[in-house]
């Protein structure tokens, strides 16, 4: 009788005692697998960090789950979005607002950021935004009285540069070499002038409203 | 046919061949002299050129930055004047080296930034570099 007490307290013993070890077990296998998936995760968030490349261009087509984009180097890359994954935003000056599809229309300037293959990218954020050209040449008349610029650029085209009461205007002192405000007067024919203003779609005009100008007056040049 | 066409024809022809031989034999330089006009003129000269061009090291086009400044930097012919350009900021310096490094500050969104140089003072056509630059945090 005392050998069959024995035996059933060693059974037991045993089976209590490996039901600890299999649960120790366990909860460390657990917390392994939870340290390994988040490595995993941080990892894979890292590596698509590296691969996420950004494009921008004008949105030419909407459709489905797709859109055509056109760079400013009439480039079309087709962008594939996820429902799940891709997020929309606008960007603001100060934040970036999240949106949807839907307030995304033809024409407007778009980056998108995500995989790219070939001139396929596979969208993980989509973002609206303006986008601004910078040109350059050599003013060949100032207009009469009427804040506008004719310049010839270096490739040859004659472009009409409004200059607006908010468009910044800078000239390169020539005895400093530094940029100071300048008033529409005080521009010459003949100076050098950087421009940089918002184009609205892809398409080239002949006059733009000027965002910024940057004057380097002839006599730099002269001296 | 008449004696005086077979004379002429007969006379045509040995004159044809003299004016050849004195070509081939005479005029034209012999082999040894072309072997060794084509070894000078295969000697290639070194000529100095004194063009450096814009190059930009930092950043690649189309990189994305986490911050919302950068460091610009690269190469130019020193001496020459540098504006660097974007919608919201503007810097001109003069390179004191061969190289140039400037930070620059970046706007939420795409920034398109524009690295002119003017090489001398004689050129009214300046060196151009442009990069978008991106900068997307949402804070």
């Amino acid at each position: 009788m005392k050998l069959k007490y024995i035996l059933i307290y060693i059974f037991v013993f045993i089976l209590l005692s490996s039901g600890i070890v299999i649960g120790q077990s366990t909860n460390s296998e657990l917390e392994e697998i939870q340290n390994f998936k988040e490595k995993l995760a941080s990892k894979v968030a890292e590596l698509q960090k590296k691969e996420d490349k950004a494009i921008s261009g004008f949105l030419i087509l909407k459709k489905d789950k797709t859109l055509t984009i056109e760079t400013t180097d009439n480039e079309q890359f087709s962008v594939e979005l996820d429902d799940l994954l891709t997020k929309y935003f606008q960007v603001n000056v100060t934040a970036l607002k999240e949106i949807t599809l839907d307030d995304f229309e033809v024409d407007d300037y778009i980056i998108i950021t995500g995989p790219i293959s070939g001139k396929v990218i596979t969208a993980n954020n989509v973002y609206k935004d303006e986008n601004f050209t910078s040109g350059s040449g050599i003013v060949s008349d100032t207009g009469q009285g009427d804040f506008v610029l004719n310049v010839v650029t270096l490739e040859n085209e004659t472009l009409t540069i409004d200059i607006e009461t908010a468009t910044k205007r800078k000239i390169l002192n020539i005895k400093t070499l530094k940029l100071e405000d300048v008033g529409f007067s005080k521009i010459k024919t003949g100076d050098v002038l950087h421009f940089i203003y918002k184009k609205i779609s892809n398409k080239d005009e002949k006059k733009y409203s000027a965002t910024k100008i940057l004057v380097i007056p002839q006599e730099y040049f002269s001296k | 046919m008449k004696k005086e066409t077979i004379l002429a024809t007969v006379f045509g022809v040995l004159l044809g061949l003299i004016v050849a031989l004195i070509l081939i034999f005479f005029l034209r330089p012999s082999g040894k002299e072309r072997i060794e006009e084509t070894k000078s003129t295969l000697t290639p000269k070194v000529v100095k050129n004194n063009i450096v061009p814009l190059e930009i090291k930092e950043p690649s086009d189309r990189a994305i930055s986490d911050k919302d400044t950068i460091t610009i930097s690269g190469t130019a012919k020193k001496g020459s004047l540098i504006i660097v350009e974007s919608p919201i900021s503007e810097e001109a310096l003069t390179n004191k080296n061969d190289s140039f490094k400037l930070s620059f500050p970046l706007a939420r969104g795409e920034n398109l930034i524009t690295i002119r140089v003017y090489v001398d003072k004689t050129q009214t056509i300046p060196q151009i570099k442009t990069l978008k630059v991106y900068y997307l945090n949402e804070e």
